[in-house]
């Protein structure tokens, strides 16, 4: 379910056509092209406003589960995309070997990621158009020699989805985030990159937290399970790369934009928080008219208009987000180990020198499952969060 | 891809599902062997979390009969070659995991299994 803010971005329709333009002049030098007036751009769709219903589990499969199969080809484009640097320090913070668990870890963008610092990651996501992609990767614990791909028949046909350079054993586990199905345990740490925001009520997503830290090994000393997680965020910076790359993805959420600088700007009350939004993915029609070796192509790409089989208009599918406004993602994190039974450690790095160090110094009565916030920050539109946890056997002192 | 080492890891999460709940149990299973590299690094530190008995069984039903009944405390070369094979050279493609205590079936298609439930299916 991982959502990747920067599709793919091609370049101004402007530029494209240039490019064309003189290919194919030198192609045919002699006719001069007509020059088509362009139309105006239609103007992109914006996020709408969205009012939880009573049937939370129903909302999110349409406005979510349903969309994600939708878009799982279109959005798997944008696999081989950077990993978000505070991800990728992360996973390589890890000891090496460490094993974990990517909850709503969609197409895999980050097992390679994972696989080059050396630890082994399982994706875990409800969607199988998603999950497609994800298992074509290699798998993990393995050496570094061999090991690629030699699939020997036992029973039946060996996987015709075996792909070049490629073992096809990426781990993968169709589930969602409020999938219990681990034991507890397992996990040296756990990440769920930008998909608790798809769930629509504070009660899921204190659930897909729980259930994020509870497969994870809980020690009695060092190294402790980890994780991190990312979710959209309210705040959005004016100029972030979100706003760029929706030439063919989501738009920035220009609800919640409009209203943050409405309350900053000109003194007006402050507007009711639009967190809850139904955010457009403009699902574009296949590009096959791009290719530049077909003289039809090109004209395709001159005229904005299909000349072989009429492009299907662009379909907008609309994925719920909940956007997480400052202090909410720890708050939420927090609360949710509360309820679970954790004790909170005091934090070295919190937000807005806010500090929660409560317990840290009273005797336990008894094992006692404890988290630790270890960061929070703002990074290009998202809140993430980074923590471990552990267990304090009673036998032990105080820390 | 359903490895043992993945298998090793799930269980049932059906409601009030508690006892027997792991291992699940496999049928009408369509394995492949890949053969790779072992890397004994990530054997050993992963060994702490293994639930060896399961293991056994697990490989034993599905003709593996190479892991001793109990976990080696100290481990040959031998041994680690046939962890590694169990553990990541085990591919289970296509087939069923049954919970023992519920009955619950979850399905691995393609390779990937499905331990998706019905809302009404899942609880705290
Ligand atoms: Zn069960």
């Amino acid at each position: 379910m991982t959502t990747d803010l920067s599709t793919e971005s091609s370049p101004a329709e402007g530029s494209q056509t240039a490019v064309k333009g003189s290919e194919r002049q030198n192609r045919e030098p002699k006719l001069p092209r007509p020059v088509k007036a362009k139309a105006p751009p239609k103007p992109k769709p914006e996020p709408i406003p969205y009012r939880p219903t009573s049937n939370p589990g129903e909302d999110e499969q349409t406005a979510v589960h349903e969309v994600y199969e939708a878009i799982a080809p279109h959005f798997s484009q944008t696999r081989h995309k950077k990993p978000w640097p505070l991800i990728s320090t992360f996973l390589h913070s890890l000891p090496p070997n460490s094993v974990g668990l990517d909850s709503g870890g969609g197409n895999g963008k980050y097992v390679p990621t994972a696989r080059e610092a050396g630890v082994g990651l399982v994706v875990m996501d409800r969607s199988l158009g998603l999950l497609g992609d994800a298992r074509r990767q290699p798998g993990f614990g393995l050496g570094k020699g061999k090991g690629k791909g030699k699939g020997r028949e036992v029973e039946g046909d060996v996987a015709a989805y075996e792909v070049a350079g490629s073992d096809g054993s990426g781990e993968c586990v169709r589930g969602d985030l409020t999938c219990e199905g681990w034991r507890r345990g397992v996990f040296d740490f756990a990440i769920s990159i930008a998909a608790i925001h798809h769930l629509s009520t504070p009660l899921r997503r204190r659930r897909a937290v729980q259930v994020l830290l509870q497969p994870l090994v809980h020690a009695p000393k060092p190294p402790y399970a980890r994780f991190m997680i990312y979710v959209w965020a309210y705040e959005q910076s004016s100029g972030s790369k979100r706003r760029m790359g929706a030439t063919t993805g989501p738009p920035v959420p220009l609800t919640a934009e409009t209203a943050a600088r409405e309350s900053a700007g000109t003194g007006e009350q402050e507007p009711a928080k639009v967190q809850d939004v139904l955010v457009p993915w403009v699902l574009q029609p296949p590009k096959a008219p791009r290719t530049p070796s077909t003289g039809e192509s090109s004209g395709a790409a001159q005229s904005d208009e299909p000349v072989q089989v009429p492009a299907p208009e662009p379909q907008v599918l609309h994925r719920y987000y909940h956007l997480f406004v400052q202090g909410e993602l720890r708050d939420l994190v927090v609360s949710a180990a509360k309820e679970d039974g954790y004790r909170v450690l005091g934090s070295t790095e919190g937000e807005s020198g806010e500090t929660e160090d409560e317990s840290a110094s009273e005797p336990l009565s008894s094992d006692t499952r404890w988290i630790k916030i270890r960061g929070v920050g703002w990074e290009a539109d998202n809140w993430w969060i980074e923590g471990e946890v552990g267990i304090r056997p009673v036998s032990l002192p105080p820390v | 891809m359903v490895r043992l080492i993945t298998h090793n890891m799930l269980a049932c999460h059906v409601k009030n599902c508690t006892k027997d709940n792991f291992p699940l149990v496999f049928s009408e299973v369509e394995l492949v062997i890949r053969e790779s590299e072992a890397n004994y690094d990530f054997l050993r530190r992963f060994m702490p979390k293994l639930d060896w008995p399961a293991l056994v069984d697990t490989a034993r039903s599905l003709g593996d009969e190479t892991l001793p009944d109990d976990q080696p405390e100290e481990w040959t070369d031998e041994q680690l070659q046939a962890l590694h094979h169990v553990l990541m050279e085990m591919h289970v493609e296509e087939g069923n995991m049954t919970c023992r205590g519920c009955g619950h079936v979850y399905p691995i298609s393609n390779g990937i299994p499905n331990m998706l439930l019905a809302e009404h299916e899942v609880g705290r």
